[in-house]
C-alpha cells in the first residue's frame, strides 16, 4: 500500500490522538475529583429509550490499556440508574432517580448536587410505546420523564445514533437529512426521534447537551467525553450537530471522515474501486461504502481493543471488507445501504 | 387479590414489568403473572421494502446484546431463497463469530445481570468494605441472601473479572464482524472477512482466556449457587412451567445445516426429546397484544398490526395505554408449536432447551438447572471454537464467499438460535427482490408471550405461577424466576413505523 508523506503524518496525528483516554488523563480525572474542594464523584443517571441496549454493552466493552469500565463505575461517576446495571428493581430502582432528581437545584449547578443526564435509544411521541417504568401509580412515559429529569441536569449526553437522532427506528420515518444545521426541518411528531429535536423544544441545548452517535456508539468516544466534561466543567468543542470534535485539547473522535483515514484511500485516489463488498485491497465506495461522507474516528481508534492507527478493526478495513454505513451521521440509516454508484470523483 | 407491579424489573434488556398476584398483601405465593413488554419498534414493518442485502445489518439493531444471531438468522434465509450454501471458510467465520457472541452473552447474564439476586454484592469487601454500597450496586431487594461473605467476596471478585472475559469476547467478535455490537461482516453465501494468520493467533489466545475462566470460575460459582450442595440448591424445584423445550439447533459443521449442527434442532416434549422440530406448526397468537389481526398464523402469514393510540392521546398515568383492546396487556405476541402437528403447546427455549435438545444435559427444569447449563454450553462452545479456529487457519487463502444474486419472489424461514432461545426470519422477497414480508419470533417472544387464545400462560407467567415470595413488596423470588430465562425486551418488541397516524405530544 502506498501512503503519501502527507497520508503518513495524518495517520501519525491520528495514532496518537486516537489512542483512548490514557492511564495520565484518567489519573487526572482523578485528581481533580479528589481535590479539596473538589466535587466529589458526578451522578449520573442513565436512561435507555427505544433501542437495544448496544450502546450499555458497547460502554462496557470500555478499556483504555490499563483499567476496564469497572475503574469508571468504581472511582469516576456515581452510576445511580440504569437498567442494565442496576440492582435496584420496581418502585426501589424508580426511587433512586427521583432522589437525585428531588437532590438537585432547579438551575443546575456543581456536581454534585447536580447529575449528568445521559440518554441511548430513541424517544417516542405514542403513548405506550416506550414506558420507563412505573411510580407509584403513574406510568412513566419515556420523553415525559426524560424531559422533566433534563431541566435539572447539570450536562445531558445523547449516546449513540437513537439518542441522537432517532438511529435504526426511524428508517420508513421521518428522517433528519444531512443538511446543515440552520435548515434542519423540523421534526414535526414522527413516532420515533432522538435528543436532537428533543432538546430544542425543552431549551437546554445547545449549551448543556452534547450528542455522541454510533450505533453502537464507541466506549471511548462516551468516556472520553465524560472525562472532558469532568476535568474541564464544561462541554468539549462540538460541530453542527452536537458532536465532540476535541478532547482534553487534540482534535479527536468525529473532526474527520472515515474516508481521509481510511486504508484504502490510495486505492481511491488511484481509481481502483472493489466491485463487491468482500474485497480487500480496493476503495468500496462504488459498492456503496459512505466513509467519504461519514464523520467518525473508527480508522484511526479501532473497535474493541483490535488496535489503533489503522491497524485495528472496523467495518471497511482491509480483512473486514464491508461497508461504512453512516452510523454516526444524522441521516442515519440512510437505506439502502448496498448500492451501485458509478459516477466517483477522486 | 393484592397485586404486586415490578416495573422495571432490571437487568434485563429492554422495558419490561410484572404483575403479579399473591394471595396475601405481606408474603405468599404467586397465583397469577402477566408479563408486560413496555415497548414497540416495529422493525417487522419497516423491513419491507428494504433491500434484503440489507437484512443483516438492519435487523442486528433489534438487539445489541444478541445482533449476531439476528445477522445469521437474516443471512439463512438469504442464502436458502437462493439455494446456496455458504463456502466452508465463511462457515467458520460466520460460526466463530456467533460462538464468541453465545460467549459473551452468557457471560453477561449470568454475572451482571443474574448474579445480584443471589448475593448481597454491597456487602463485600473484595474491593474494599463499602466499594460497592453505591449505584449501581446498592440498593437492592432484600431477603434470602444465603451466600457467607467469603463466597460472596469471591462472587464479587468474578463478577468483576467477567467483564474483562465478556469484553475479550467482543474482541473475538470484532476481529472477524469489524466491530461488536453490529458486526458489518454478514453477507450471503459466506461472510466478508479475509483473517489473517496472526487474527487467528489472536483469537486462539482470547479464547483460551475466556476458556480458562469459564473452567476455573465460571462453571464453580454456579454451582456455587445452584449445585447440589449449592446455596439455592432448593431452586432445582422452582419456576419448572410447562416442562417443554424447543431448539432450532446452531452451529453448521457442514453442508447439511441441521442434522450436524452443534447444538441439535429438536423438541422435548415433556416426556421425550425427538430432533425434529417443523417450523410449518409454529403459530403467534395475538388475543392479548396490543396488536390487531388473526390468531393461529403461521409466521410466513402472519401480520405485526399495532394498535395506536387514539386521539386525543390519554393522560401518561392511565393504567392501560390502550383501552381500544380489551383483555391485551403486553407488545409481545405468543408463539405456540404444534406438537405432532396437532396440540398447540407452550414450549420453553433457551440454553436449557439447547443443552436438552442435544442430549448434553438431563431433561430437568428449573431455575437452577437454567444457572447451571448457561457456563457448560459456554464451554461447549469455547471448545468447538478451538477447533474452528485451527480449521480456519488451514484455510485462509480460500474463498470467504460465493457471490450469488438474489432470486425474485424468493421465500424462506431463516432459523438459528440466538443465546437466550430460538430465533426465526420469515421472509418474503417480491419480483423486483425486494422484500415484502418479514416476519420475527424472538427467544423472549417465545418465553415472556402473554395467554394465548385458548388461555394458556406463557413459559414465564406460568413458571412464577406457584412462587412462594417472602415479601410482597420485595419479591426478589419473582426475580430470580424471571431472570432465569435472561429475558430480552429489545428483542422481542416489534418496530414502529411512521404510519402517518402519530399523536402530536411532542412539538417542536
Amino acid at each position: 500500500m502506498k501512503i503519501s508523506r502527507r497520508d503518513f503524518l495524518r495517520m501519525a496525528a491520528y495514532s496518537a490522538a486516537a489512542a483512548g483516554i490514557t492511564q495520565f488523563d484518567m489519573d487526572k480525572l482523578n485528581q481533580a475529583l479528589a481535590a479539596p474542594g473538589g466535587t466529589g464523584k458526578p451522578p449520573v443517571l442513565w436512561f435507555e429509550g427505544l433501542g437495544d441496549q448496544g450502546c450499555i454493552v458497547s460502554t462496557a466493552n470500555y478499556f483504555n490499556g490499563t483499567a476496564g469500565i469497572e475503574s469508571v463505575l468504581l472511582n469516576n461517576i456515581e452510576l445511580r440508574y440504569n437498567q442494565v446495571l442496576m440492582g435496584a428493581a420496581g418502585q426501589l430502582a424508580i426511587d433512586q432517580a427521583n432522589a437525585v432528581y428531588n437532590g438537585a437545584p432547579a438551575t443546575p449547578t456543581t456536581l454534585p448536587p447536580s447529575y449528568i443526564l445521559i440518554l441511548t435509544g430513541a424517544m417516542s411521541n405514542l403513548n405506550g410505546y416506550c414506558i420507563l417504568g412505573q411510580d407509584n401509580t403513574q406510568q412513566l412515559e419515556m420523553i415525559d420523564y426524560f424531559s422533566k429529569l433534563g431541566a435539572r441536569a447539570k450536562w445531558v449526553i445523547f449516546a449513540g445514533s437513537c439518542a441522537c437522532f432517532g438511529g435504526v427506528n426511524m428508517i420508513g420515518g421521518n428522517q433528519i437529512q444531512n443538511v446543515p444545521e440552520a435548515t434542519l426541518p423540523n421534526h414535526t411528531g414522527g413516532p420515533a426521534f432522538g435528543g436532537y429535536a428533543v432538546t430544542r423544544n425543552q431549551g437546554y441545548r445547545p449549551a448543556r447537551s452534547v450528542f455522541i452517535p454510533g450505533c453502537p456508539v464507541h466506549p471511548d468516544w462516551l468516556i472520553l467525553t465524560i472525562v472532558h466534561i469532568l476535568t474541564n466543567n464544561a462541554l468539549p468543542p462540538r460541530d453542527g450537530y452536537g458532536r465532540p470534535i476535541s478532547i482534553l485539547g487534540s482534535p479527536t473522535l468525529f473532526n474527520a471522515t472515515i474516508h481521509s483515514q481510511c486504508p484504502r484511500k490510495p486505492q481511491h485516489d488511484a481509481g481502483q474501486f472493489a466491485v463487491s463488498v468482500g474485497d480487500p485491497v480496493n476503495c468500496l465506495v462504488k459498492v456503496g461504502c459512505r466513509g467519504k461522507d461519514t464523520y467518525a474516528d473508527c480508522p484511526s481508534r479501532g473497535w474493541n481493543s483490535t488496535g489503533t492507527g489503522g491497524n485495528g478493526k472496523w467495518c471497511n478495513a482491509p480483512g473486514i471488507n464491508h461497508l461504512c454505513i453512516g452510523c454516526s451521521q444524522p441521516m442515519f440509516p440512510a437505506v439502502p445501504f448496498n448500492r451501485q454508484i458509478d459516477n466517483i470523483t477522486p | 387479590m393484592p397485586t404486586t407491579i415490578i416495573d422495571p424489573i432490571p437487568r434485563i434488556e429492554g422495558h419490561m414489568k410484572v404483575i403479579l398476584t399473591i394471595d396475601n398483601p405481606t408474603n405468599g405465593t404467586v397465583i397469577d403473572a402477566q408479563m408486560v413488554g413496555n415497548m414497540y419498534r416495529g422493525f417487522e414493518n419497516f423491513m419491507v421494502g428494504q433491500n434484503p442485502l440489507d437484512a443483516p445489518l438492519i435487523t442486528q439493531r433489534i438487539c445489541g446484546v444478541c445482533p449476531v444471531s439476528h445477522a445469521m438468522a437474516a443471512v439463512n434465509a438469504m442464502d436458502v431463497t437462493a439455494k446456496v450454501q455458504p463456502t466452508p471458510k465463511g462457515r467458520l467465520i460466520n460460526n466463530l463469530i456467533h460462538g464468541a457472541e453465545f460467549l459473551h452473552s452468557h457471560i453477561l447474564h449470568s454475572y451482571t445481570l443474574m448474579l445480584q439476586d443471589y448475593i448481597d454484592m454491597p456487602s463485600s469487601t473484595v474491593l474494599g468494605a463499602g466499594t460497592l454500597n453505591q449505584g449501581p450496586w446498592a440498593p437492592i431487594y432484600g431477603g434470602d441472601r444465603r451466600v457467607n461473605l467469603t463466597d460472596t467476596n469471591a462472587l464479587t471478585g468474578n463478577y468483576v473479572a467477567a467483564l474483562t472475559a465478556r469484553r475479550k469476547a467482543h474482541t473475538i467478535c470484532a476481529i472477524l464482524g469489524g466491530k461488536q455490537p453490529h458486526a458489518a461482516s454478514f453477507i450471503g453465501g459466506g461472510n466478508s472477512a479475509t483473517p489473517s494468520s496472526a487474527d487467528i493467533a489472536t483469537m486462539t489466545s482470547l479464547l483460551n482466556d475466556i476458556k480458562t475462566f469459564i473452567t476455573g470460575s465460571y462453571i464453580p460459582d454456579m454451582n456455587t449457587l445452584f449445585g447440589p450442595t449449592g446455596y439455592y440448591n432448593d431452586y432445582s424445584s422452582k419456576g419448572v412451567g410447562y416442562g417443554k423445550l424447543l431448539s432450532y439447533g446452531v452451529f453448521p459443521q457442514g453442508t447439511d445445516s441441521v442434522n450436524t449442527s452443534l447444538l441439535k434442532r429438536g423438541i422435548y416434549d415433556g416426556t421425550n426429546t425427538v430432533l425434529v422440530m417443523d417450523q410449518n406448526e409454529i403459530v403467534e397468537d395475538v388475543l392479548h397484544a396490543w396488536y390487531t389481526g388473526a390468531d393461529n398464523l403461521q409466521p410466513f402469514n402472519g401480520v405485526t398490526n399495532p394498535i395506536v393510540t387514539p386521539s386525543p392521546a390519554p393522560a401518561p398515568s392511565t393504567p392501560t395505554p390502550f383501552p381500544g383492546k380489551t383483555g391485551a396487556y403486553t407488545w409481545n405476541k405468543a408463539p405456540r408449536y404444534k406438537t405432532n402437528g396437532v396440540s398447540k403447546d407452550v414450549y420453553e427455549v433457551g440454553p436449557l432447551a439447547r443443552m436438552v435438545v442435544t442430549g448434553d444435559y438431563p431433561a430437568q427444569i428449573s431455575v437452577a438447572d437454567r444457572g447451571l447449563v448457561r457456563p457448560l454450553e459456554s464451554l461447549k462452545v469455547a471448545n468447538a471454537m478451538l477447533g474452528w479456529l485451527t480449521d480456519l487457519g488451514g484455510m485462509l487463502s480460500e474463498p470467504s464467499f460465493i457471490s450469488y444474486d438474489i432470486p425474485a419472489n424468493g421465500v424462506a424461514a431463516g432459523l438459528t438460535e440466538a443465546i437466550r432461545g430460538a430465533l426465526g426470519h420469515w421472509v418474503k422477497y417480491d419480483n423486483n427482490k425486494k422484500i415484502s414480508h418479514y416476519q420475527i419470533i424472538t427467544p423472549t417472544c417465545w418465553n415472556a408471550s402473554p395467554l394465548d387464545a385458548d388461555g394458556k400462560n406463557g413459559p414465564i407467567e406460568k413458571a412464577l405461577i406457584g412462587t412462594f415470595v417472602q415479601s410482597a413488596a420485595q419479591p426478589i423470588e419473582a426475580v430470580r424466576v424471571i431472570h432465569s430465562f435472561d429475558p430480552c425486551m429489545a428483542c422481542s418488541i416489534h418496530v414502529i413505523r411512521d404510519d402517518g397516524k402519530t399523536i402530536g405530544k411532542f412539538i417542536v
